[in-house]
């Protein structure tokens, strides 16, 4: 994790700052290619720890093709062979991970596809619920965050604090049925679930009504946490010294927030944002399930069910991908944010 | 919950419903028939069907869709009597061994070209035989296929098999184009995502984890039909799939669980029923692990049986939708059915003696033996109300709650288990669905297979006698003498008797019910919307 010093803000401090951003330029080049590699490394660690994991749960493929009304022994022995399930773990993450290493994700017998391809259909609706759901919820958090933080010890502040807890504490599951329940039951309002109607399929706006609430409920899960962090970090900065510069130079406090205290105090709500980007997408599992969703949470929770290896395999070296590049952005960020952070 | 605290209401409500059930049942059969009218498009709450292949799985999920593009020799009406599809006829040597198909003339595939018979014979020889997940035990059955000409098929057979029509439906027998599949893989070819059938609907698109859309083929071979403009299969789980139903998203709800039968029972504009499932019709047992103490005793067998109240368990944990078994073979096979078996109310004096008889007495806790059971969590309202029964005669039941694949590879594949919970389906024929849970040959290492290891040669020799006599009042004797003796030995204790419901809007759609006992596999031939025109433009 790069590190910056505490004293002096972004807008605090100007001397000397040449020759720390040169520093930083050479270590921050350095930074992204260590970076880069411990993320291969992480890659490789993930797709061996996903075939040792699968292999030791009970039940596979086999036995989920051949389905309820049950197979012949030679059945699963057929299934196995083109699987390669009976070959030795060693020789399936080997093979795997030559395979993948040239873009060749495998083929999925459950899905009767090729693994690539059925990410790639699901990401962009996966993509979209994310990129929706924490958008709303930087909006909402940071916002109700930053009032709370200015307004340390008020009822404002308690009001905030209470309902983001509240917010927290909520089960999505239960959630999102009581909101399926008013708004498509009872109402009729929006539509259950799904992302397109029957009728009219692929509208821009029909999307959007299919949107609303499953970005809703995932945003509503993200927003408590931000809100917490977003006010500790500004109590914080309203604490330092430059504030208080800021302050004898007369400038109002709503100034005094969003020009100096807010912009460095978003260093943790960016690492939390971007951490959220690579776990949102195939860590909306519930809320993809709820609203019956069809991104990567709803594969990857079929994948599961269905023991699919090379499916599992997959979406997990593509999550784990998200999170090396997500943390890589928040790094970029982090440096426009606050130039002098060191990345040595 | 001690029975007799259980709450009145809730009784009373269950009876209801066992009554009002049956009366739902009726209201697709009774109504006045109006004339069918065309067009409009039926939403349906299903699965995620995976690779649309019917050819090469079994899968419940895939079925409902494919069904509705591809046809099979035969279907089944809903007493599992043989009916024309893509073979307008048939017959049948006079030693039982040959059966000769007249094809449906002019029949074509989705994209034009011509169905023949070289269709069938390729589909079984290349596909249905080597990777049907049930079919493919038919390669020891069926000798040689010929097609003699453009429009007959003919299956010899290495022996008589009187089951061999109830093979020959979409859902064992999908017939596929050879035209698209000769030279390939047929697990991965990518037709198996936008397939060619013959069937009533064709092929739009398919986005997984969302929808398969299917338009109406207007040169199906049978006259008139579809009625329908278009099919939409959601995928969606239960709980999901009962909201967009009860948000009027969705017209027709396919597996619903009996809660979800429970909420929306007599709705004005809705039915309930079973009519159309029969061929999911199934008998959930309670397996014994023969091979294990006490349970090798055959009084201990009976003890459990008399200290089981089916008559509780079907009424609360299946909420009346399935009825307490009185045999070990559903009741939807009526030719081979009967009640008149050996029976077990819930007697716990008479489940006493039995185990003491048998020398398991109680100890100075009162407990006479420990034992487990085992089950996934579909069934975690009946297992908590049989460790309650059997520990009122002492018998003491750990609850092992495991996921579907550690409990099918426990009871199925390492036979590592004393209880087991389990659904077993049963038609079309009780040599297909029901010989399995009890033969010796079917002790294997395969999931749905012979859990309880019993063997009893008597048994096997009767089942293989069932199967060779062609003489359907006899063969219903011997399988009624099946019965007899299952339920006196008891391997598996018969709990709950029934199908499960599903679900759909008749206020909009009309049709149902015409389609056989599987008809949730081919409802899209005849289903019609209220409001479509009365003639296709």
């Amino acid at each position: 994790m790069p590190s910056a010093r505490k004293s002096g803000g972004r807008r605090g401090r100007r001397v000397g700052a040449s020759a720390a951003e040169a520093r930083g330029r050479g270590g921050f080049a350095v930074f992204l290619v260590r970076r880069l590699i411990s993320g291969v490394a992480l890659l490789a660690a993930v797709t061996a720890a996903t075939f040792v994991l699968i292999s030791s749960a009970p039940g596979d493929t086999a036995q989920v093709l051949a389905g309820q009304a049950g197979a012949d022994e030679e059945y699963l022995v057929l299934i196995r062979e083109r699987l390669q399930l009976n070959r030795p773990l060693p020789y399936q993450i080997s093979s795997y991970v030559k395979a993948a290493a040239q873009g060749d994700l495998g083929y999925s017998l459950v899905q009767g596809r090729p693994v690539r391809d059925a990410i790639l259909d699901r990401l962009p609706a996966s993509l979209l619920l994310a990129g929706t759901a924490l958008a709303f919820a930087a909006l909402i958090g940071v916002t109700l965050g930053s009032i709370a933080g200015s307004r340390r010890g008020g009822s404002v502040d308690a009001a905030i604090s209470l309902a983001s807890l509240l917010a927290y504490s909520l089960p999505v599951f239960w959630l999102g049925q009581l909101l399926v329940a008013l708004f498509a039951v009872r109402l009729h309002w929006l539509p259950a679930g799904g992302i397109r109607s029957a009728e009219d399929p692929g509208g821009v706006v029909d999307v959007l009504r299919h949107l609303i609430l499953p970005a809703g409920t995932l945003a509503l899960l993200l927003v408590p946490l931000l809100v917490r962090v977003t006010r500790t970090s500004v109590i914080d900065a309203l604490g330092q010294e430059y504030v208080m510069v800021a302050r004898a130079k007369g400038l109002s406090e709503r100034q005094v927030l969003l020009r100096h205290a807010l912009p460095n105090a978003l260093r943790p709500v960016v690492t939390i944002l971007t951490g959220y980007l690579g776990l949102v997408l195939t860590g909306a599992v519930l809320v993809e399930t709820v609203f019956v969703w069809p991104g990567l949470g709803r594969l990857l929770y079929d994948a599961v069910l269905a023991r699919d290896t090379p499916m599992l395999a997959g979406l997990l070296i593509v999550s784990a991908s998200l999170v090396v590049v997500a943390n890589l952005i928040a790094d970029i960020i982090y440096r426009v944010l606050d130039p002098r952070t060191d990345f040595r | 919950m001690p029975r007799s605290r259980f709450p009145r209401v809730v009784v009373t409500t269950v009876l209801l419903v066992l009554l009002a059930l049956p009366a739902a049942s009726n209201v697709a059969e009774t109504a006045p028939a109006p004339k069918p009218r065309y067009g409009g498009t039926l939403v349906v709450a299903a699965g995620d069907p995976g690779p649309l292949n019917p050819a090469i799985t079994s899968s419940g999920q895939a079925h409902p869709v494919t069904g509705q593009m591809f046809n099979g020799l035969i279907r089944l009406d809903r007493y599992f009597e043989p009916k024309p599809d893509l073979a307008l006829r048939w017959s049948v040597s006079k030693d039982g061994r040959t059966f000769t198909f007249n094809l449906a003339p002019n029949v074509r595939w989705h994209d034009g070209r011509p169905f023949s018979s070289a269709d069938v014979k390729f589909t079984y020889e290349e596909v249905l035989l080597k990777l049907h997940p049930r079919t493919r035990t038919l390669a020891d059955v069926i000798e040689r296929i010929s097609a003699p000409s453009r429009n007959v098929v003919v299956f010899r057979l290495k022996q008589r098999y009187a089951p061999f029509l109830t093979w020959l439906d979409e859902d064992n027998g999908a017939i596929l184009p050879r035209h698209l599949y000769q030279g390939s893989d047929p697990l991965t070819n990518p037709v198996n995502l936008r397939p060619v059938g013959t069937g009533p609907f064709k092929f739009e698109s398919y986005t997984p984890g969302d929808r398969v859309v299917l338009v109406r083929n207007p040169n199906y071979f049978k006259q008139g039909l579809p009625r329908l403009d278009r099919l939409v299969f959601r995928a969606m789980q239960s709980a999901q799939a009962a909201q967009a139903f009860d948000a009027g998203e969705v017209d027709l709800y396919m597996f619903p669980s009996g809660q979800d039968a429970l909420r929306f029972l007599n709705r004005p504009g809705i039915t309930v029923t079973e009519r159309g499932r029969e061929g999911a019709a199934r008998v959930v047992p309670l397996i014994l692990n023969l091979k294990r103490s006490p349970f090798g005793d055959v009084r201990v067998r009976r003890a459990i049986a008399y200290a089981l109240d089916v008559e509780f368990i079907a009424r609360t944990a299946y909420a009346g939708v399935l009825r307490p078994a009185k045999s070990p073979l559903t009741r939807f096979i009526p030719w081979a059915y009967t009640s008149k078996v050996q029976q077990y109310p819930h007697n716990t004096a008479r489940s006493n003696a039995l185990l003491d008889e048998a020398g398991v007495r109680r100890g100075g806790n009162g407990v006479r033996f420990r034992t487990s059971l085992i089950y996934d969590a579909g069934f975690s309202r009946q297992a908590e109300l049989i460790k309650t029964q059997l520990g009122d005669v002492g018998i003491e039941v750990d609850l092992r709650l495991m996921d579907m694949n550690s409990w099918v590879r426990r009871l199925y594949i390492e036979k590592d288990f004393d209880m087991g919970y389990t659904n077993f389906t049963h038609p079309a024929d009780p040599d297909v669905g029901w010989k399995r849970i009890y033969v010796c040959s079917n002790i294997v290492q395969a999931p749905f297979t012979n859990g309880s290891q019993y063997c009893n040669p008597q048994v096997d020799a009767l089942f293989e006698q069932a199967a060779r006599e062609l003489d359907r009042r006899k063969r219903g004797e011997l399988y009624r003498r099946l019965q007899r003796k299952l339920a006196s030995d008891v391997p598996v204790i018969p709990i709950a008797d029934g199908i499960g419901p599903w679900i759909y809007r008749n206020s909009e759609f009309r049709g149902f019910g015409n389609a056989g006992s599987k008809e949730q596999f081919a409802f899209g031939e005849k289903v019609w919307w209220t409001k479509g025109s009365t003639s296709r433009r």
